[in-house]
């Protein structure tokens, strides 16, 4: 905005001046010629409508309270017991305090009996209107079709509303009101001079209240006033009274109010205030005449100062505003162009750039430019000069100044270098250019200084996060590189088996992971875990996992018990970092080609047996392995015939989203496999299901990690088994006859030479077992036998126990000693054998697995 | 059918349950009663006789338990002989080697209390 001389201001202010004492003059005129008695009517007649006015804006207000009382949940309770008449009362209470006015308050019933008041013993003996309570007769809820009114009994007034109580019946809240002391507060204010006074008056005339204590004239007509709403002004007592009448309507209620002065008092008021308008209008012309000039130089100097202090205050809001956009990214680009869009608000240029030290070359360059080519930036002497001094450069004149590189910049005039810090060290200039010469003030080099510096702030920022983004991204590379490492690059060669397996991490490093190991007799473990969350917390559990698992397949024979053993092993590490992890094992034993699988939050696998039909999930479950330490996992068993397919997946398939959040879902995903003709070798499985997984995904990047595991059973036949012994029982459930299982095994263990302290071990645990088929698997009912199959193969007896299941065990094993009666069997069992399992078969029934193993210990 | 019941014997401070072959479930009650009659005669020691016991399972080793904790809180020594090696691995697994005096026959039995 221009900016007027200060000659010109002040004379617009004196025309200003002039016009405003012609214009007080013009009233004062006007009100000398009206009548000293209109201007008392006129005067009065406002402050009647006023008082009338503030009467019925009260009356709301009380109205309002009492509405706002009545809907409080402790006054909708029943109030029928002490508790809550007294929460009731509190409420009250506080509502009578806050207003004088209010003299009681009561609740009453649909009834009109008297639930409560307070205070309790003022209250008048007042019942609710015969009219009101017929209304609500029954109790029904008619709220909303009585209004809040006024109504007056024996001389006191009340204010009343209905509200249905929880009771689901109508009741009345009342105020019971003071109305002398309501009207003392509305009107105590109004300064009535000597003569003035007030009255108000009831529609039936009655005196309500009296300012000042002289008698009101009986001369006052007033019996008309209410109808038309409008003051009515009149003169009584032979003329030496004024008097206003004006109706103030409240709710229901109409009050008269009646506002009287005498006459010569109303007189000398009105002469008063044109006495002092004229004294006011004189005044004003002899300051404006008397101070005019020094007054109007003052408020151009100070007005001056003011835009001076104003555009200061907007320089630094602006690098404030600048400081906060610029340092709103951490990308280094981002950070650049930032700067430079922002430094066009705080010093107006033609072209700028920014440029960095490359620190290995110790050379310029342009890392960021707005308004040029910047082609021959960095050849510019002037730059390199800001490099030498670390100071800021002002080239007004680059036609002449020497430090101008003429070959460089032929198109700027003038030009600004400032130098930029990381941590006290130089890191760039900051060029800013101008095509006219001596463009630049030193205004703008003070502002250019202070944004360099908030600059250089938001670069070092953005430098320190490049430098962490690249460090941890270093670090997920070599955590993707071991945890690579650990995953099975090839599939282990079985004969009998075709196995292919693919993974789809979703960021660096996964949390699933899958592995193979192989057991004693030719058996393969195929392990497949999710460790849940990402990352490298997951990563590096899933590290762990591996390494436990090799460890535990090297122990344990079944994959119940190796669950069951990485569970309680890692359990307490688990809980610590706040990580589970599921985990599907699964035991494939060549010989018999029966599959033994274990799971622990895995989706379950899929499994065609056979060539041809249909795929069935296997179902075996169980808590994923870090949540709890009571979970004892259980076994399925199924035979894997020639030509069988299996699938293991993890979660990252089945609920992999599309674009449109849509997942892949069991139902795509069992009607895919069902999809594989007969003969679908374990590879062309894979492909079709990745196939179709991609498919789903199409633009959409997959939130979790995927793997996936095919199997495939060979017709190649099964090596011959190691010579074996097997001996198969069948005894009936009655107890004693357990004795004949351990003479059997007796004789078996040594016929492969167990050492006779270990027979005798053996003769316990087979005993224990039997009778623990008997008594609680078959519930010592005779006609379901126990099965007990016992194997002897080279310097190992396999043997298993198996009931009817006419009760299932519970897998828990119970504490010796303690209510359960298994306890001390399954005590000695643990603690004699070299592995034990307690399985659910799969048609019914419980087994019990045990392997001891002749190694020469005892 | 082998014999499941256990007997007693009274020999001054000292009374002897004798267990049978099968020291099972069954013999809860003969041995209860075979001790409730030595505890009345005020016995200061209990020598549990496994001579010609061959077969402890878990319910008879329960038994004993019970039996040893009874004799101890009502302030008895026990002995026991008459164990197979086997066996005495048992009651160490399940506690009981700590809680009476295993020696190797009733002369030893008897050799012991003599000392005390």
């Amino acid at each position: 905005m221009r900016r007027l001389p200060n000659n010109q201001l002040a004379l617009i202010t004196g025309i200003v001046l002039i016009l405003m004492i012609g214009v007080i003059t013009l009233v004062a005129w006007q009100v000398i010629n009206r009548s000293v008695e209109d201007q008392f009517r006129a005067s009065e007649s406002q402050l009647a409508t006023s008082l009338a006015q503030q009467t019925q804006a009260s009356f709301n207000a009380l109205a309002s309270d009492l509405i706002a009382l009545s809907s409080q949940p402790d006054i909708l309770a029943s109030g029928n017991t002490n508790a809550a008449q007294a929460a009731a009362f509190e409420l009250l209470a506080a509502q009578a305090n806050e207003q004088p006015a209010i003299r009681s308050i009561a609740r009453f019933d649909h009834q009109s009996s008297l639930r409560y008041a307070w205070p309790a013993t003022d209250f008048v003996d007042y019942r609710i209107p015969r009219e009101l309570v017929v209304l609500t007769e029954g109790g029904q809820e008619v709220a909303a079709e009585i209004p809040t009114q006024v109504i007056e009994v024996q001389g006191t007034t009340f204010l009343l509303t209905a509200f249905d109580a929880r009771s689901r019946n109508t009741e009345y809240l009342v105020f019971e009101l003071d109305l002398e002391r309501f009207f003392t507060d509305l009107f105590g204010f109004v300064d009535l001079g000597n003569s003035g006074q007030i009255w108000v008056l009831s529609d039936t005339q009655e005196l309500l209240y009296q300012a000042n204590d002289r008698s009101m004239s009986d001369q006052l007509e007033v019996a008309d006033v209410a109808v038309n709403g409008e003051p009515i002004v009149q003169t009584y007592d032979d003329g030496e009274r004024q008097a206003v009448v004006i109706a103030a309507n409240a709710l229901n209620s109409t009050y008269l109010l009646l506002l009287s002065r005498d006459a010569d008092e109303a007189q000398t008021i009105v002469q008063g205030d044109l006495l002092l308008i004229f004294a006011l209008s004189s005044a004003s012309m002899l300051i404006v005449v008397v101070l005019g000039s020094t007054f109007l130089r003052r408020i151009a100097g100070e007005r001056e100062q003011r835009v001076a202090a104003q555009e200061r205050r907007e320089s630094v809001r602006g690098l404030l505003e600048v400081s906060r956009g610029i340092n709103s990214s951490l990308e280094l680009n981002v950070v650049l162009e930032r700067i430079l869009a922002a430094l066009e608000q705080i010093v107006p240029h033609d072209s700028a750039s920014v440029l960095l030290i490359d620190q290995r070359e110790h050379e310029l360059y342009i890392a960021a430019q707005r308004g040029s080519n910047g082609n021959d930036i960095p050849q510019a002497i002037a730059a390199r000069e800001v490099m030498m001094r670390d100071a800021p450069v002002l080239i007004n004149n680059t036609t002449t100044d020497q430090r101008w590189d003429s070959l460089a910049g032929r198109h700027i005039a003038s030009w600004i270098g400032l130098p930029l810090h990381v941590r006290s060290e130089m890191v760039g200039v900051l060029n800013i250019d101008s095509r006219t010469a001596n463009h630049f003030s030193e205004e703008d080099i003070e502002l250019a200084m202070a944004f360099a510096d908030q600059a250089s702030v938001a670069i070092q920022n953005a430098s320190l996060h490049e430098v962490r983004v690249k460090q941890i991204e270093q670090e997920l590379r070599i955590a993707r590189g071991i945890q690579e490492s650990l995953l099975p690059t090839t599939a282990p060669d079985i004969p009998q088996l075709e196995i292919v397996s693919h993974t789809i991490p979703a960021q660096e490093v996964s949390g699933d992971y899958h592995q193979y190991f192989t057991m004693p007799n030719n058996r393969l473990c195929i392990a497949i875990g999710d460790v849940q969350g990402k990352g490298i917390p997951a990563a590096l559990m899933t590290a762990v996992i591996s390494t436990a698992l090799r460890d535990e397949t090297g122990r344990y024979t079944s994959p119940s018990e190796i669950l069951g053993a990485l569970n309680q092993r890692l359990l307490e590490r688990m809980k610590r970092n706040n990580l589970n992890s599921a985990l599907q094992t699964l035991i494939f034993d060549p010989y018999t080609r029966q599959i033994t699988i274990a799971n622990g939050g895995m989706i379950q696998p899929y499994v065609r047996l056979g060539r041809t039909g249909t795929f069935d999930f296997v179902s075996v479950g169980g808590y994923p392995l870090g949540i709890s330490d009571k979970m004892n996992y259980r076994s399925t068993q199924l035979t894997f015939e020639v030509g069988s397919l299996m699938v293991m997946c993890s979660d990252g398939l089945i609920e992999a989203q599309d674009a449109n959040g849509e997942f892949f879902g069991f139902e795509r995903f069992e009607e895919l496999l069902n999809g594989f003709p007969p003969y679908t070798t374990a590879q062309q499985a894979m492909d079709r299901i990745l196939e179709a997984f991609r498919q789903h995904l199409g633009e959409a990047v997959p939130q979790d990690d995927t793997t996936l595991i095919v199997v495939r059973s060979l017709a190649t036949e099964a090596p011959e088994r190691p010579t074996q012994t097997t001996i198969n029982l069948s005894l009936p459930s009655h107890l004693g006859f357990e004795r004949i299982a351990r003479r059997t095994v007796e004789a078996l263990a040594d016929v492969i030479e167990f050492p006779p302290e270990k027979i005798e071990d053996i003769k316990t645990v087979v005993a224990e077992a039997c009778m623990n088929a008997i008594e609680h698997g078959n519930e010592a009912d005779p006609s379901h036998n126990v099965n007990i199959q016992m194997t002897a193969i080279e310097n190992r007896l396999e043997i298993r126990v198996r009931d009817s299941g006419q009760k299932t065990l519970s897998p828990e094993f119970p504490e010796p000693g303690k209510g359960d009666m298994r306890g001390w069997g399954l005590f000695f069992m643990q603690n004699l054998v070299d592995n034990l399992e307690v399985n659910q078969l799969p048609h019914g029934g419980n087994e019990v697995f045990m392997v001891i193993e002749n190694n020469g210990t005892i | 059918m082998p014999s499941i019941d256990a007997d007693y014997r009274l020999e001054g401070r000292m009374g002897y349950i004798d267990f049978p072959r099968d020291v099972t479930a069954q013999t809860r009650e003969t041995a209860y009663r075979a001790y409730n009659t030595l505890a009345m005669a005020k016995v200061e020691f209990v020598a549990l006789n496994f001579v010609n016991s061959d077969y402890l399972n878990s319910a008879g080793i329960g038994l004993v338990i019970s039996l040893v904790d009874d004799a101890i809180q009502a302030d008895r020594k026990v002995l026991c002989y008459g164990l197979s090696t086997h066996y005495r691995k048992l009651f160490g697994m399940v506690g009981l080697a700590e809680r009476l005096v295993l020696v190797e026959n009733e002369e030893a039995a008897r050799e012991k209390i003599e000392d005390n």
